[in-house]
């Protein structure tokens, strides 16, 4: 399932770039997200914790930044998670794109490309879409409520 | 997790240490041996698993026998009036009211509760009383006729006239 | 099925004290038939079921000057079957008497239908047009929802940790108001609609569009009222013209998931239709001399 956000930030590119780098912070902007942990080059460990419908979850998992091109302002990462007691996972190739529009304003793209296993897997396409919509459309609103209380 | 779940079963006592988890169908055919009630669906859609509890139609399958301890079960093995088939049970017979038997016990116990509740339903109150029990052989045409028969039977017996 | 321990309060200090005890990881089961499926599916997963099958006095259905007060544990069939019911609240016990089958309202209760958050349930979509609430009681007392504000997300209500829903307050329909309930089955008699329509509409002496509520089911995450709707319609006549212009609200108002039933489009141009055969039938039920 591919889910694309295109969102206009308040803040410059150098500031907006700079908080997509930082995993922990940026990560933090995602609704139900907790204990980031680094573990080793490029890589954290999350849990995140999250509903859908009757269904409580707590998925827990890896980001790794697999590339970045400050000067392009592209940044690839892998997100992998599962939660092995409802039996259920989610594998996202997401991509980060800042451009900038003026000194300040940025415009952040966030693709999203993820499969999801087992249980979730087997829940209706069109709810886990709309689940996974809201998730990113939240996680892009609060990026821009970072960068805008200009503690980005 | 066990506990004691007390159910009186066409009444007879019994006093079961099963597990919470347990739900009415299986506590009904492997704790207590009576194989009549039949699971299909297993998500109460069907009717196969239908049994009175406290006179009341429900479905076992989504039951937890815990849930009802201390209740009156009736299952088809109960009907059967002094040694005698239940008028429903003599009219499914009589009018062609089966063809595989897996439905009929479920739709025994619901045209039985219909009649209990309403002894003069029109073809339409049937209908409505038995939506929720499904039959994959009889196109439901022998199960209608069975049960306004046993109606009209149940309803002479009782002297009101039909 | 997965284990849990079962808990069989005998009344509502019992209960609090359990869900204060297990939290998060305890589900309180009236009638069982949602959450005991969940718990086969293993959507559901609690540690712990609290059942209510014997905390009495929550099943009495009570007259009180605006409407009627529905206890909590009232299964749905005795709700369908009352006769106060029937003559108070006429929209409430035909809109009951839609649900699944015979069987499943033996067992199913208002309460728990409404705590679950299913948005396909034909209950919400009436009791919300009639402007219904919640009692949610804890320790703390009552706090009183109305049913509008109480749908959440898919599946998701506003049932507060220590909570649970006591009784639903239905007001009447206003006096001289007609109401319906549709429910679009093109399938078969025991399912969800494909989307429901519940609407009470009250109108002047001189034919104009005194008050009218229009609320959706199976149409969205929750129910869904359509006031851009209800707000073009009120105070304007009765027309045809009229009433189709709101209806054509209604698809603004809508967003439905798709699924086997129909595509989200299908639903859309539906609950377009539906509505306005509503609003129709509704009026047309007005009582003559209003």
């Amino acid at each position: 399932m591919k889910i694309e956000i295109l969102s206009d930030v308040p803040a410059s590119r150098e500031a907006t770039w700079a908080l997509v780098m930082d995993i922990p912070k940026a990560a933090s902007c995602i609704p139900g997200i907790k204990d980031i942990t680094p573990d080793g080059e490029g890589k954290y460990q999350a849990t995140l914790q999250a509903r859908v419908g009757p269904m409580g979850m707590n998925l827990s998992g890896t980001i790794t930044v697999l590339s970045q091109d400050a000067d392009a302002g592209e940044a690839y990462f892998l997100v992998e998670a599962n939660d092995r007691r409802v039996g259920g996972g989610i594998k996202t190739n997401m991509s980060m794109k800042v451009t900038a529009k003026s000194a300040d304003e940025t415009e952040l793209e966030i693709i999203a490309d993820t499969t999801f296993m087992g249980r979730l897997g087997e829940l209706g396409q069109p709810l886990i879409r709309r689940k996974a919509r809201n998730t990113l459309e939240e996680f892009s609103k609060n990026l821009s409520k970072l960068l805008s209380s200009g503690s980005g | 997790m066990n506990l004691k779940v007390r159910l009186k079963v066409n009444g007879a006592d019994h006093e079961l240490d099963i597990p919470a988890r347990r739900l009415l169908v299986d506590c009904i055919r492997y704790d207590i041996g009576l194989t009549g009630t039949k699971e299909s669906c297993s998500v109460g859609v069907c009717g196969a698993c239908a049994v009175l509890v406290d006179g009341e139609m429900y479905a076992s399958c989504i039951t937890l026998a815990a849930a009802v301890d201390g209740a009156e079960i009736t299952t088809i093995e109960g009907i059967a009036e002094n040694g005698n088939l239940h008028p429903v049970q003599q009219a499914f017979i009589d009018h062609g009211g089966f063809q595989c038997g897996i439905c009929t016990p479920g739709q025994v116990i619901a045209a039985k509760s219909l009649l209990e509740e309403n002894p003069t339903p029109t073809e339409d109150e049937i209908k409505e009383y038995m939506m929720g029990n499904l039959c994959r052989c009889t196109g439901y045409y022998g199960i209608l006729n069975s049960i306004a028969a046993a109606a009209e039977t149940m309803n002479k017996a009782a002297g009101s006239g039909g | 099925m997965i284990d849990f321990e079962y808990h069989s309060p005998t009344g509502l200090d019992q209960v609090f004290d359990l869900l204060d005890k297990y939290g998060d990881d305890s589900r309180v089961m009236a009638g069982g038939t949602a959450l005991v499926i969940q718990m086969k599916q293993r959507l559901s997963q609690p540690g712990h079921v609290i059942g209510m099958r014997r905390v009495g006095s929550l099943n009495a259905i009570e007259s009180t000057p605006e409407g009627l007060r529905i206890g909590a544990l009232c299964t749905q069939r005795q709700i369908e079957n009352s006769e106060l019911v029937g003559k108070e609240l006429p929209l409430v016990a035909d809109t009951f008497r839609k649900v699944a089958t015979p069987r499943i309202r033996n067992m199913a209760t208002i309460g728990g239908g409404l705590v679950n958050g299913d948005p396909n349930q034909d209950p919400p979509p009436s009791l919300i047009a009639l402007g219904a609430s919640a009692v949610m009681t804890s320790k703390s007392g009552d706090r009183v929802v109305l049913l509008e504000e109480f749908f959440i997300d898919y599946y998701e209500t506003d049932v507060q940790p220590g909570e649970i829903l006591t009784s639903v307050m239905v007001p009447h329909a206003p006096a001289g108001s007609g109401s319906v309930y549709l429910k679009f089955l093109p399938r078969t008699a025991d399912d969800y609609g494909t989307v429901n329509v519940a609407a009470v509409v009250s109108k002047e002496q001189d034919g104009t569009c005194k008050d009218v509520r229009i609320v959706l089911g199976a149409a969205g995450v929750t129910p869904i009222r359509a006031k851009d709707a209800e707000d073009a319609l009120r105070r304007k006549p009765l027309t045809d013209e009229n009433i189709r212009a709101a209806a054509a609200l209604v698809k603004d108002a809508v967003d439905p998931l798709e699924d086997f039933r129909g595509s989200a489009e299908y639903k859309t141009d539906m609950a377009e239709v539906f509505a306005r055969r509503a609003v129709e039938q509704a009026m047309a039920a007005i009582p003559l001399g209003s």
